[in-house]
């Protein structure tokens, strides 16, 4: 099988190919009545074709649209399958959408035909069907509640396979020939933006699309064939259209879904997956959840989970300010292994995992760490609804810092990806996977072109050493320094924030500074602790603040943020806070969220003396004590600058 | 349909004209105390009937003879065409009638599945000893009634606590498992006792919403006692008042609502 000819090129064709070749291979489980029910590929294929059928005599033609509506089930994989059976395209919906956003895509797509799950679905779209008149059929397959629905528009799962029989039986191979007719540049889906900015657009992707992403994540993410998988990601989301509906048939892996939505770590637990994507929160709530845990058992066992784990971290995830690792580590690992980190990943369902995702956005290098340490890289890939992936963490260089390299490799499908910065700071790319438009939408297609490049509108850098690409934020949260050059507030608070020394920062620069600042509100308990272990006395917060081993310390994460950004975009100078950022004082929403106007009205004095190149100014400004009294605060406060800001230093 | 509604759907549908249960002229005395006094009423085939009444109007007292724990001193009930009324109390389960407790009485340390499985126990023919030697008819039987048992659950939609002990669970969920108990048994008819008292708004729109569902999925009619009125206005078909062991009105509950004896008696005078 060398060119992409040979090989099947719509998802229905590769559905036949598994189900010839690999007939009683398991393709997916589905846990019910408490057990794990499995289905080979043949069985898979005969339900399609059945479902196929029942849509062809519902009157579904090819080249129209079919909805899908629901949590992750086996339904809605063999639903948009047999859809695409027969030609018709697909748009599969986030199960919380509203009537309204439901009723805009059935308008937009021309649904003739939706696959409702249940009666919440069905009770959005009844009334829908009322006011579309194209749409023919709504069928379900989760009866509850739904006993006493009489609308003739209803169909269940059974009664549409049911009402395809005859046809079945009187034309043997009519699905079969309308698989065979299928082309790798029909539409296969239509993949709905979010619609964050406007009404939601549809992504039209074709057959050859989504198998050219599934291969693009089979080969860089070197996905093993009958590899496990949990399908949990949203239908409505591109990735698991690529992961589990594309790649499951491509590699072809196991596909395993849950009894009930939340029921998910069980599940993972059960199968152990080896591919296991998730978004960060979910990894979030997997340390907490270890975190929490913890809490509740014996201090003796808590201090050796808490042991196994910071052994496990200094020798997977060195820092830099940590002692270095010991032959004498490197001999407890094992037993750390044993004791703690092995039970730890079978609790959480990660002992088979080989291939951690996590997708949708970056988490922070300490969730990151902490896994690490038990063993589980995360690695992430970045890609768009429109164009496709962009680029993967490939093999061992996995910085959490980063979004990986680009996919330059091309495969069976088409190129590789093609990419370039633009003047804006803003990711361009092209060749890949491709964007073929939205659906209906010329303009707003035409808006996301520059030439033949696809602009993402993703700000991103380069990581100094290698391909690797960093995300900044979006191009239009961009700030603009006076000469012009771009920077991300944003990327570089959150970053900062991730230093245990720093809790609050207000980073300052716009179009009338020539460079950009920042001020540090210090964390003082960790700098209390700091100055113990350093021998460093100080008495108040402001002198503690003030402290130039403090600074130094500041300076530091400081620099070690900057060498993420391009060298105008660096911080140059910075200062502490004299005192604490308080709600009370106006400074801090109650959610404790930066009041920025408020900030740099108040400490305009710093500000104006960090941009005037000073290194020392006295400030005195009004603070209110709990009591109510108004006192004043007079301190000096130390301006540092940065080396690494004006030039590539060698640290 | 659902399977599980299905499968007690072909019991329950058993065609038949006029009441399903009726208690005619029912007089309940303990010694000197009248905790019922001639009282009279039928439940239809496909009805959710709602017994309402001050503290002491003899409710359960009523609910108690209808599932023969009490043998009333005068008066009869007849359940299908049987006259139940000196039944034990195994012969009325085993006619068709569940009912469930105040409170629960549930088996605390036996799982969620468990305590349902034992609702299967008057379906089950297995004896002690091919149970023990795991003849392939104890297995087979054994699965089938798994199956049905899972059916309840999913119903309920208490999967994910299927093998959690019942004692660990809360008020709201163990009362939802007895009442999975009770529809193992694949009744005809189903009596609960107070199901929603102690429980919380969240926990009681569940309840209802189950309640309503066996209605509708299942065909099972209903006898419900409870102290909510928002619930029983809600839900009921078919209301009857109690008071002092007597009953009062029998109507819908938009006429109940309306009725100046219900009012004055039950729900204060202020209304």
């Amino acid at each position: 099988m060398s060119g992409p000819t040979l090989l099947p090129q719509t998802l229905p064709q590769w559905l036949v190919h598994r189900a010839k070749h690999q007939a009683r291979e398991i393709a997916q489980r589905h846990k019910r009545d408490g057990i794990w029910q499995e289905f080979s590929w043949q069985d898979i294929w005969l339900e399609v074709r059945e479902i196929a059928y029942g849509l062809l005599v519902q009157g579904v033609k090819r080249g129209q649209t079919v909805l899908l509506i629901g949590e992750n089930r086996p339904e809605m994989y063999w639903g948009e399958w047999a859809a695409m059976c027969i030609g018709a395209k697909t748009v599969a919906l986030y199960p919380d959408a509203t009537e309204a956003e439901l009723e805009y895509v059935v308008q937009d797509a021309q649904v003739v035909c939706i696959f409702a799950e249940d009666q919440e679905q069905v009770d959005k779209a009844l009334p829908i069907a009322q006011r579309h008149t194209q749409v023919q059929t709504i069928v379900w397959w989760e009866p509850g509640g739904l006993w006493s629905y009489q609308d003739v528009i209803l169909s269940n799962w059974n009664a549409l396979k049911l009402s395809g029989e005859t046809l079945r039986v009187s034309q043997p191979r009519w699905v079969d020939e309308e698989v065979d007719k299928g082309h790798g540049l029909d539409i296969a889906l239509l993949s709905y933006t979010s619609g964050t900015t406007g009404k939601p657009k549809g992504v039209i992707s074709t057959h050859r699309w989504l198998l050219h992403n599934a291969q693009i994540l089979a080969d860089t993410l070197q996905v093993p064939a009958h590899c496990e998988y949990l399908s949990y990601l949203p239908l409505a989301w591109a990735t698991e259209q690529w992961v589990g509906i594309a790649m499951g048939l491509l590699r072809p892996m196991r596909i395993n879904f849950a009894e009930q939505p939340d029921q998910i770590q069980e599940a993972i637990r059960e199968i152990a997956c080896e591919l296991v994507f998730f978004g960060p929160r979910q990894w979030e709530s997997l340390a907490a959840k270890v975190h929490a845990r913890m809490l509740d058992v014996a201090p003796w066992r808590r201090r050796l989970v808490e042991w196994a784990l910071h052994l496990g971290q200094r020798i997977r995830a060195p820092r830099k300010n940590e002692p270095e690792v010991t032959w004498m580590d490197h001999a407890l690992l094992p037993i750390a292994e044993l004791l703690v980190l092995l039970p730890l990943r079978e609790q959480l369902g990660l002992k088979r995992t080989r291939i951690a995702m996590n997708g949708g956005a970056a988490c922070s290098p300490d969730i990151f760490r902490f896994f690490a340490g038990m063993g589980v890289l995360l690695r992430a890939a970045y890609g768009c609804s429109e164009f496709g992936v962009i680029s993967v963490h490939q093999e061992s260089r996995v910085d959490p810092e980063t979004i990986g390299s680009a996919v330059t490799q091309g495969n069976a499908w088409g190129p590789g990806v093609a990419w370039r910065i633009s003047s804006e700071g803003e990711l361009q790319v092209r060749d890949g996977p491709g964007f073929s438009g939205y659906w209906g939408m010329p303009e707003k297609t035409a808006e996301k072109r520059d030439g033949d490049w696809f602009c993402t509108g993703d700000a991103v850098g380069l990581l100094d050493e290698g391909p690797q690409l960093i995300y900044y934020d979006r191009v239009d949260h961009m700030s603009r320094l006076a000469d012009g050059a771009r920077f991300s507030k944003q990327f570089i608070e959150v970053r900062l924030r991730f230093s245990p020394y720093i809790r609050e920062v207000v980073v300052l620069g716009d179009e009338g500074r020539d460079a950009v600042t920042a001020l540090v509100n210090i964390d003082s308990e960790v700098f209390g602790r700091w100055a113990e272990h350093q021998g460093v006395s100080f008495t108040t917060f402001t002198d503690l603040s003030q402290r130039d081993e403090v600074i130094e310390e500041v300076a530091k994460a400081i620099e070690a943020v900057n060498r993420h950004l391009p060298l105008q975009a660096r911080v140059r100078h910075f200062a502490n806070f004299p005192k604490e950022l308080d709600p009370d004082e106006g400074e801090l929403t109650r959610t404790r969220k930066l009041k920025r106007d408020f900030i740099e009205e108040r400490y305009q004095t710093i500000i104006e003396g960090m941009y005037a190149g000073r290194d020392q100014v006295s400030i005195d400004i009004p603070v209110r004590y709990q009591d109510g009294q108004i006192g004043s605060l007079t301190a000096q406060v130390k301006i540092r600058s940065l080396s690494n800001a004006l030039q590539e230093s060698a640290a | 349909m659902h399977p599980a509604a299905q499968l007690l759907h072909q019991r329950s549908a058993v065609t038949a004209t006029g009441p399903l249960l009726e208690a005619k002229n029912i007089t309940l005395r303990f010694g000197g105390v009248v905790a019922l006094s001639d009282v009279s009423i039928q439940v239809g085939h496909d009805e959710l009937v709602a017994l309402i009444g001050p503290n002491g109007a003899g409710k359960s007292s009523l609910l108690n003879v209808l599932s023969g724990f009490y043998k009333p001193s005068e008066g009869q009930v007849v359940f299908g065409q049987e006259n139940i009324t000196h039944k034990p109390v195994h012969r009325i389960a085993q006619a068709g009638l569940a009912r469930t407790f105040q409170g629960t009485h549930l088996l605390p340390r036996m799982s969620v599945l468990d305590n349902i499985m034992v609702g299967r126990y008057m379906h089950m023919h297995t004896s002690m000893l091919s149970a023990f030697l795991y003849y392939p008819f104890a297995n087979r039987e054994e699965t089938e009634h798994r199956a049905f048992a899972e059916e309840i659950l999913d119903f309920l939609e208490l999967e994910h606590l299927r093998h959690q002990p019942v004692g660990t669970l809360g008020y709201g969920i163990r009362k939802r498992v007895d009442l999975g108990r009770a529809l193992a048994m694949q009744p005809r008819m189903l009596l609960l006792d107070e199901p929603m008292a102690g429980m919380n708004t969240e926990e009681k729109e569940d309840l209802a919403r189950f309640i309503l569902d066996v209605r509708d999925a299942q065909k099972i009619p209903v006898v419900l006692v409870e102290h909510d009125m928002g619930v029983v206005m809600d839900v009921a078909d078919r209301v009857v008042v109690l008071n002092f062991g007597r009953k009062i009105a029998d109507a819908n509950p938009t006429q109940i609502q309306q009725d100046p004896e219900v009012i004055s008696a039950y729900l204060g005078a202020s209304q």
